[in-house]
C-alpha cells in the first residue's frame, strides 16, 4: 500500500501533468487548427442532415478521408448513370470533408461548366459563377501549388469567358508555383506546358514582347528539367523543339503580318537551328530555305511584309429572326476569308497554301479559307454575371443567359437556334433582352490562319456598319448588338 | 523484472485470443484488397493512379484505427477484471509483487500487443502503398485544360509520412489503452468497453470541444466546461493524421516535429491515467 504522502504525491504529479498536458496543447492546437476544414456554410449543414447517419458519425469521429474518397466514387457512379445534379452536392460534402483534394475541386468546375447540357449540347451558363467560386474556394484551401491557378485560367477565363486579361493574370500565378507529388508530397516541378500556355496568353493579349520573353524562359526551365531528369519522363528533347518552333514562328509572323524585318531575322536563326538538326522534319528544312531566300530578297529591296496591315472589309451582315416561339435563325456573311486574300501574303513563304490550292483541280479547290466562327449571346437585358464570395450551385432560375458560336464556311454563316425545348435552362421571364453577335481575332476559334491575314488585334478589319474599336481598347473587332422584347421572343 | 514478466505474460495471453486475430487478419486482408483501387475514378479530370493511392492510403489509415480500436478496447477491458474473475491475481498479489508493478506490467503487455499488431498491419500497409505506388503515373495535364500533348510523370514511390501516420496510431491507441486499463481498475468490462467507446469519440471531437471551448457567443460557463473537457479528454483527433498524409504538401512542414510533440502529449496522458489507476487500485479491494 503506499503511503497516504506518497498518494498525494501522486495527485499532485497528476495535477502537474495535466498542467503539461494543457501547455503541449497550446503548441499543437493551433497547428491542427490549420489543418481543418472550415465550419460548414448553411447548405453544408443541410446536406449534411441527408446523409445517413453512419457517414456523419464516421466523418465525425476521424474517418472524413475515407468518407470523402467513398462518397466521390459515388459522384463517379452518378456520373455514368447520368445523375449530373447529384454530383454537385457530393462535391460541396467532399471538399468540406477534405478540402485539399485538388481533382475534385477541378473535376467539381469542369462538371459545373461542361455537363448542364441542354439538348443541343450548349451547357448552362448559369453554373460558372459557381464553378469559379469553386475553384476560388480551392485556392483558398490549396495556397501556392499551380493546379487551380492553371485551371481558372485557361478553362475558365480563357475558355469559358473568354475573359483573356483575367486568363492571364491566372496563368502568371500558376508559372510562380511548383507542383506536388501526389504519393510522397515532395515538390515537383510544374508541366512545363504551363509556362508555355502563358506565352501564348501573352500572345492572345498582345503583349508580343511579353510572349518572346516567356518562350525563351519557357525553354531554359525545359533545359533545367532535362538537366535534372527527376521523373520527367514527359520532357525531353521535343519539348525544347516546341518552344523553339513557337518562338520562330512568333518571330516570323511580327514579320509578316506588322513587317518586322529584325524579328525575321531572329525568327530565321531559330529555324535555322531546328533545321540544322539531323533528325528534322522535312517541312521545317523547307521553311527555313524557303524563308532565309525571302527574308533576303525583301532585304535587298527595302520591302518588308505588311500582311495584316491591307485593310480587308469585313462586309459583316446579321440577321436574327424569331422562326418560332423561343425559336430564332442566325444567319450573315463575313469576309473571312476569300482564298483570293492569300495570294500574295508574305507567310505564303512558309505555308505554300494559295499556291498548293490553285494546283487542284476546279472542283476541289478552295474558294474560301474556312474556320472562324462567330459567336453570339442572348441574355436578360439587366443580367451581369454574378461573382459569388463562397461557392453555391444554387442558381437563379429566372435568368436567361446563353451563348454559343457558329461556323463560317464560305463567307456565310447560318443556324437555327431553338431554345425552347428546355424550359429550365431557358425560362425567359424577363422582359427585354439583349442580344450580341461578334466576331474577334483573339476568340479561341479563331484560325491562325486568320488571323494572319488580319492580323492579332484584327488590325487589318474595316467595315462599314459593325466594327467596334472601343469595346477591346486596341483590338478591332466586329460586334452587332440589339435589344429584345419580349415578343421578339415569345 | 517483475513488471516485465508480468507484461511477457500479458503478450502471450493477448495474443492467444482469437478475437483479435480475426481483428488482425481482417484489417490487413482488407487492407491488401485495397489494391484493388485501381483507375477508380473515370470522370475524374486528372489521369493517373494519384487517386487511386489517395483512396489506398485513407483506406489502409482507416482500417488501422478501426482494427486498432478494437484490439486495444477488447484487450482493455479485460486486462485487470479477468484476473480478478478467474482469481489469478491473488496468486499474483500473494508473490512479492507491489500493486503499481502488476498495473505497469499489465500496460506494459498491453501496448506491446498493440505494438505487434499495429506494426504488422503498418507493414503491409507501407507495403501496399508502395506496391501501388510502384512504377504509376499521374497525369501532368487536367483534361478539361484540353491540352492534349502532356504527358505523365512518375511519381514517388515511398512516402516516409506513412510511417510516422502508423506512429501516430499506435500513440491514439496507447492513450486509449491507458484510459481503458484506468477504467478497468473500477469497472467491469461492459461498462468500461462503452466508457472507452464515449472517451474515443469526446476525445475524437477534440477540435470541436476546443471550438466551442472558444466560441465567441457562449457564456463563460459553458466555455471553461468545454475549456475543461479540452484538456482532461484526450484529443485523439490529434493524432489523425490521414489529411496531412495524403496532402503532405498543404500542412505540417515537419511531420517528424508535429509526431513528437503529439508524441509528447501521449506520454504525458498515459502517464496521468497509469498514475490515476496505480492510486485507485492501491485502495481497491480484491
Amino acid at each position: 500500500m503506499i503511503s497516504d504522502s506518497n498518494r498525494k504525491l501522486l495527485i499532485g504529479l497528476v495535477v502537474v501533468m495535466l498542467i503539461g498536458i494543457g501547455i503541449v496543447q497550446s503548441y499543437v492546437d493551433p497547428i491542427q487548427l490549420k489543418m481543418m476544414p472550415r465550419d460548414p456554410n448553411k447548405e453544408t449543414r443541410e446536406l449534411m442532415v441527408q446523409l445517413p447517419g453512419q457517414f456523419i458519425v464516421a466523418s465525425v469521429t476521424g474517418f472524413k478521408e475515407v468518407i470523402a474518397g467513398a462518397l466521390w466514387i459515388r459522384a463517379d457512379t452518378f456520373f455514368h448513370t447520368g445523375q449530373y445534379q447529384a454530383i454537385i452536392p457530393i462535391v460541396r460534402l467532399v471538399t468540406w470533408l477534405d478540402p485539399h483534394n485538388i481533382d475534385v475541386y477541378t473535376t467539381g468546375a469542369w462538371h459545373l461548366d461542361y455537363n448542364f447540357v441542354d439538348y443541343a449540347q450548349m451547357s448552362d451558363k448559369r453554373y460558372i459563377p459557381a464553378s469559379i467560386a469553386l475553384l476560388k474556394e480551392g485556392i483558398k484551401n490549396n495556397p501556392g501549388i499551380w493546379d487551380l491557378w492553371f485551371e481558372l485560367g485557361w478553362t475558365h477565363y480563357n475558355k469559358k469567358l473568354q475573359d483573356y486579361e483575367k486568363a492571364l493574370e491566372c496563368m502568371e500565378i500558376a508559372c510562380k508555383y511548383d507542383g506536388v507529388d501526389p504519393n510522397t508530397g515532395q515538390r515537383v516541378p510544374r508541366p512545363e506546358y504551363v509556362d508555355r500556355m502563358l506565352a501564348h496568353q501573352y500572345e492572345k493579349v498582345g503583349r508580343f514582347q511579353d510572349a518572346i520573353k516567356q518562350w525563351k524562359k519557357a525553354r531554359r526551365r525545359v533545359e533545367q528539367m532535362i538537366g535534372k531528369k527527376k521523373n520527367l519522363s514527359y520532357v525531353d528533347q521535343s519539348s525544347l523543339d516546341v518552344c523553339d518552333r513557337n518562338l520562330g514562328m512568333l518571330y516570323l509572323r511580327l514579320a509578316y503580318r506588322y513587317g518586322d524585318m529584325d524579328a525575321y531575322k531572329k525568327g530565321l536563326e531559330i529555324y535555322r537551328r531546328l533545321a540544322n538538326r539531323k533528325e528534322a522534319p522535312a517541312d521545317v528544312k523547307q521553311a527555313y530555305e524557303n524563308a532565309s531566300k525571302d527574308y533576303a530578297r525583301r532585304l535587298a529591296t527595302n520591302n518588308p511584309p505588311h500582311d495584316a496591315l491591307k485593310p480587308l472589309d469585313a462586309g459583316f451582315e446579321v440577321s436574327w429572326t424569331k422562326a418560332a416561339p423561343k425559336v430564332f435563325i442566325i444567319k450573315g456573311k463575313i469576309n473571312l476569308c476569300p482564298a483570293s486574300e492569300y495570294k500574295d501574303l508574305a507567310v505564303e513563304t512558309i505555308t505554300h497554301w494559295y499556291r498548293d490550292n490553285e494546283k487542284l483541280p476546279p472542283e476541289r479547290k478552295a474558294l474560301w479559307r474556312d474556320g472562324a466562327r462567330i459567336r453570339w449571346m442572348l441574355t436578360d437585358y439587366d443580367y451581369k454575371m454574378p461573382e459569388l464570395e463562397t461557392f453555391s450551385w444554387k442558381i437563379d432560375t429566372t435568368k436567361t443567359v446563353v451563348w454559343d458560336s457558329v461556323y463560317v464556311s464560305g463567307g456565310t454563316f447560318s443556324e437555327r437556334i431553338d431554345l425552347s425545348r428546355d424550359t429550365e435552362f431557358y425560362p425567359f421571364k424577363a422582359n427585354k433582352y439583349k442580344l450580341t453577335i461578334w466576331f474577334t481575332p483573339q476568340q479561341p476559334d479563331c484560325p491562325d490562319y486568320i488571323q494572319d491575314r488580319i492580323g492579332w488585334k484584327g488590325e487589318a478589319l474595316t467595315d462599314k456598319r459593325y466594327l467596334d474599336t472601343t469595346s477591346m481598347p486596341g483590338f478591332k473587332i466586329l460586334k452587332y448588338e440589339r435589344i429584345l422584347d419580349k415578343k421578339d421572343i415569345m | 523484472m517483475i513488471i516485465w514478466s508480468i507484461a511477457k505474460t500479458t503478450v502471450g495471453d493477448a495474443l492467444r485470443k482469437k478475437v483479435l486475430q480475426i481483428f488482425l487478419v481482417v484489417a490487413i486482408g482488407l487492407i491488401i484488397i485495397s489494391l484493388s483501387f485501381s483507375q477508380t475514378l473515370s470522370f475524374s479530370t486528372r489521369e493517373g493512379s494519384a487517386t487511386d493511392i489517395m483512396l489506398v492510403k485513407s483506406f489502409g489509415l482507416g482500417l488501422m484505427a478501426v482494427a486498432g480500436w478494437l484490439i486495444s478496447v477488447v484487450m482493455g477491458v479485460s486486462l485487470i477484471p479477468q484476473e480478478i474473475e478467474r482469481r489469478t491475481i491473488y496468486t499474483i498479489l500473494s508473490k512479492p509483487v507491489k500493486r503499481y508493478e502488476f498495473i505497469i506490467g499489465k500496460y506494459l503487455g498491453a501496448i506491446l500487443t498493440l505494438a505487434i499488431n499495429v506494426g504488422l498491419m503498418g507493414i503491409v500497409f507501407i507495403a501496399v502503398t508502395v506496391f501501388k505506388a510502384w512504377g504509376a503515373e499521374t497525369g501532368t495535364a487536367t483534361t478539361s485544360a484540353g491540352i492534349t500533348e502532356a504527358g505523365m510523370q512518375k511519381i514517388g514511390v515511398f512516402d516516409p509520412n506513412t510511417i510516422w501516420g502508423v506512429v501516430m496510431i499506435y500513440l491514439q491507441f496507447m492513450v486509449l489503452s491507458a484510459v481503458v486499463l484506468f477504467f478497468s481498475v473500477f469497472l467491469t468490462p461492459t461498462v468500461n468497453f462503452f466508457m472507452g467507446l464515449g472517451v474515443y469519440i469526446i476525445g475524437i471531437m477534440g477540435s470541436m470541444t476546443q471550438s466551442l471551448a472558444s466560441a465567441e457567443k457562449a457564456n463563460a460557463f459553458v466555455k471553461m466546461f468545454y475549456k475543461v473537457v479540452h484538456i482532461v479528454v484526450p484529443n485523439f483527433d490529434k493524432f489523425q493524421v490521414t489529411n496531412q498524409l495524403l496532402h503532405p504538401e498543404t500542412h505540417i512542414t515537419s511531420m517528424a516535429k508535429y509526431t513528437a510533440q503529439v508524441g509528447l502529449y501521449a506520454l504525458l496522458y498515459t502517464l496521468v491515467m497509469m498514475t490515476l489507476a496505480v492510486i485507485f487500485f492501491e485502495r481497491k479491494e480484491v
